[in-house]
């Protein structure tokens, strides 16, 4: 009989293992179980996005998954079987309800749902006296953000919201370090982002695991279609400009230290028919700081060209900043010709070494070197990110559990982000700026 | 002959080449959706395999010095388990550690005695013994004495890696009738294909046209190809630091593409005597070789009982 492939793939990686077996020497070089500092966790949503954020945080030491909970049972038994394999030992559940009945032995709960049901799935574990990390958009609906933020204060739990940049080594560098603490690159003026991604159909599903019609219907979506393509439909989600946009637009926030005071936006369903959200999504934020300074920021979203993919600027008078969650499409400064010689931050590793300077490729033998422009150099972040980008924040969850570490992304600072973010659609849907007032923001 | 089946072909470009997916009959909208979520799973490997991203899981592995450890994902570890079993099939030929004794190419032909070299140094720093796997918490470790650490490059498995992972998937979604390609150098054959056993598969390359191979019927296989024409001489023969010769050409048939894919590299360096026995070794596998008179030698899969 001929071998299949997975049985051979099994017969020649165990073979493979045996011969590399550690025998029990690694043990001894990982960090020992102290016990008191072990979190008990479950998961809700157990999705594409819910696996990202369990593979991060199966790195990190300590965290035991003791529930799973995912209406669709391909999701639940994928991850409850993943995790079998690292031998947590782990309960699937159907209805987040159950969950919360019936483990008892859980410190927090990590929330990867649907947007429309952050709400619930968030009050009803803080009520029950657990931590929360929900994944971003808080909500669709600021109604129901708020009760997050309320439900988090009333039960004097920790709710981290998932805008993991907040927690990136090398944001926290370029934008604490570079552009506050240091003045690099002058006053911002302006900042730029976008997340352009190629055309891509519908998702489906493998045939033998659909939901039947009534599950369906006792969870609230109208369909398969939709339950798989949630994020373009009102009723579940908040469109490409809150799935994508609301990770870039949040750092405009941050570096600028204030809230949007208007927005314009456009938009629209001008590739994809059968969708209720916008597929693209241009917008125009401005910025204006207590003492009256004014800062502007330009963010796209397109879903139809992968063009520049995902990538931030901030373009100061003395220079600008390019980064990105992936250091490969954005992790430099860039200095304007008539700025402060930046070598001094080199030495204080604040920056790399620039990658090419004019002078290194001057001609020879002239005194001056003419040319149509001198490029400036390219002065490389010096911190690298060596770990899943959802590491850290989920690291900053776990340690504010555990000790006094503050949140870097609590409930309030990401209700600010769903209210500068959600604007953007209305602006789109009315044609006209959204003006926003300071107390807007406040919960 | 059966009427002429439809083939749906989908295309995705991923770990610097070109992967398609092309699956038979009537239905495209769901062959697409399937392979849809093949390439998903593509990126999301790419993501923990690559030596280019500085969160994967080589990555990580690369970093480590002597004695530290790191838990990685199941799919890096399975990975690196048949490369160390292909590293020890091969008698060391296929080695994903191989990066440092790369560059010293002219270094070596100008020298005829290689000893007490930066050469040798290098060589030292070689070899898939230098790191432990422990199953129970899929951690990868670098040994102790292992000075200098590993760089693990899975350039020559990671393909065919891809391609097993994304018929587990096309599995889940039902489809038992498919052709995977991964960048025109390994193919991973399903089902009947086009209803006469099996997928008809072009094996190409000047050197396989030469000796007389054109196509071979592939089911429910492999065919992983290596060779001299496309990249020049680019395997190194990690006990000599010198390119590959032995054939001017290689292919594997395996039931594994990544397997297969290991396997055609440590081919190219193999001299035929040793795949042979190799072969006779291990179920499902086998091997047309181009020697470098351009002739053919064609190892036949062994016959099970």
């Amino acid at each position: 009989m001929e071998i299949s492939r997975r049985r051979f793939m099994q017969s020649v990686a165990a073979t493979g293992t045996s011969l590399l077996l550690a025998n029990g020497s690694l043990a001894q070089n990982k960090r020992t179980k102290s016990g008191t500092d072990d979190l008990n966790i479950a998961l809700i949503g157990a999705g594409a996005e819910g696996r990202v954020l369990t593979e991060a945080i199966l790195r990190i030491p300590g965290i035991r998954f003791k529930a799973i909970c995912d209406i669709w049972d391909y999701s639940l038994n994928y991850t409850v079987n993943y995790l079998k394999k690292f031998k947590h030992d782990v309960k699937g559940y159907e209805d987040y309800k159950e969950l919360l009945a019936q483990e008892k032995s859980l410190d927090a709960v990590v929330i990867a749902t649907p947007d429309w049901m952050h709400a619930e799935h968030a009050n009803a574990c803080l009520n029950a006296g657990l931590h929360v990390y929900c994944e971003k958009e808080m909500s669709n609906s600021l109604e129901k953000a708020r009760t997050m933020v309320q439900t988090a204060r009333t039960t004097g739990k920790l709710l981290q919201i998932g805008h993991q940049r907040r927690s990136n080594p090398r944001y926290i560098h370029a934008f604490n370090k570079l552009i506050k603490e240091v003045n690099l690159i002058g006053r911002v003026t302006h900042g730029y982002g976008q997340w352009n991604r190629s055309k891509s159909e519908d998702l489906g599903w493998p045939a033998k695991y659909v939901i039947p019609q009534d599950k369906l219907d006792k969870y609230g979506y109208a369909s398969m279609t939709q339950f798989r393509n949630w994020r373009w439909y009102k009723k579940y989600g908040g469109g490409p400009i809150v799935d994508l946009g609301s990770h870039q637009i949040d750092l405009f926030s941050w570096v600028w230290g204030t809230n949007p005071r208007s927005v314009m936006a456009s938009g629209g369903i001008d590739f994809y028919k059968s969708h209720e959200w916008y597929d693209n999504v241009l917008t125009v934020y401005e910025y204006e700081n207590p003492k009256g300074v004014i800062a502007r920021a330009f963010y796209q979203v397109l879903t139809t060209t992968k063009h520049g993919g995902f990538y931030e600027t901030f373009l100061g008078e003395d220079g600008a900043i390019v980064i990105s969650e992936v250091a490969a499409r954005g992790n430099v400064a860039e200095r304007e010709a008539h700025a402060a010689e930046w070598d001094q931050w080199v030495k204080k590793g604040y920056l790399n070494a620039v990658t090419e300077s004019v002078s290194s490729s001057a001609t020879k033998n002239v005194a001056v070197d003419v040319r149509v422009t001198a490029e400036a150099g390219k002065w490389p972040l010096p911190i690298e990110l060596a770990k899943p980008a959802h590491q850290p924040h989920l690291e900053n969850f776990f340690d504010a559990i555990r000790s006094n570490v503050p949140l870097n992304c609590p409930a309030e600072v990401a209700y600010e982000t769903a209210v500068a973010v959600l604007a953007a659609n209305e602006s789109v849907a009315t044609g006209k700026r959204v003006d926003f007032k300071p107390e807007e923001f406040r919960v | 002959m059966s009427a002429p089946t439809i083939l749906n072909r989908f295309s995705h470009e991923a770990m610097t080449t070109f992967f398609e997916v092309i699956i038979p009959g009537d239905n495209a909208v769901y062959a697409g959706q399937a392979a849809n979520a093949a390439f998903r799973e593509i990126d999301r490997l790419e993501g923990l395999l690559s030596r280019f991203d500085p969160c994967s899981d080589i990555s990580q592995v690369n970093r480590l010095k002597p004695g530290q450890s790191v838990r990685v994902a199941p799919d890096v570890f399975e990975c690196l388990s048949v490369a160390a079993w292909a590293y020890a099939e091969t008698g060391g030929a296929f080695d994903v550690t191989v990066a440092p004794v790369l560059c010293f190419q002219k270094d070596v032909k100008k020298s005829a005695t290689i000893g007490g070299s930066e050469f040798e140094s290098a060589r030292r720093r070689i070899g898939m013994r230098r790191l432990q796997l422990d199953d129970s918490d899929f951690s990868v470790g670098i040994r102790a004495d292992a000075e200098g650490g590993v760089e693990i490059d899975l350039g020559g498995v990671g393909k065919g890696y891809a391609l097993d992972k994304m018929a587990d998937i096309l599995e889940e979604w039902e489809l038992a009738n498919y052709l995977l390609n991964g960048g025109f150098s390994t193919a991973l054959a399903s089902g009947d294909g086009d209803g006469d056993g099996g997928w008809l598969v072009g094996v190409g390359g000047q050197w396989g046209k030469a000796a007389g191979i054109e196509n071979i019927r592939l089911f429910n296989e492999a065919l992983n190809g290596s060779g001299t024409e496309v990249k020049g001489a680019h395997i190194v023969d990690p006990a000599t630091g010198l390119s590959a010769k032995a054939h001017l050409a290689a292919w594997s048939i395996c039931p594994s593409a990544t397997a297969g894919d290991a396997l055609s590299t440590a081919f190219m360096i193999m001299p035929t005597e040793k795949i042979k026995i190799l072969c006779s070794a291990t179920e499902g596998t086998g091997a047309f070789v181009v020697e470098p008179d351009g002739s053919l030698v064609t190892v036949e899969k062994r016959k099970e009982q």
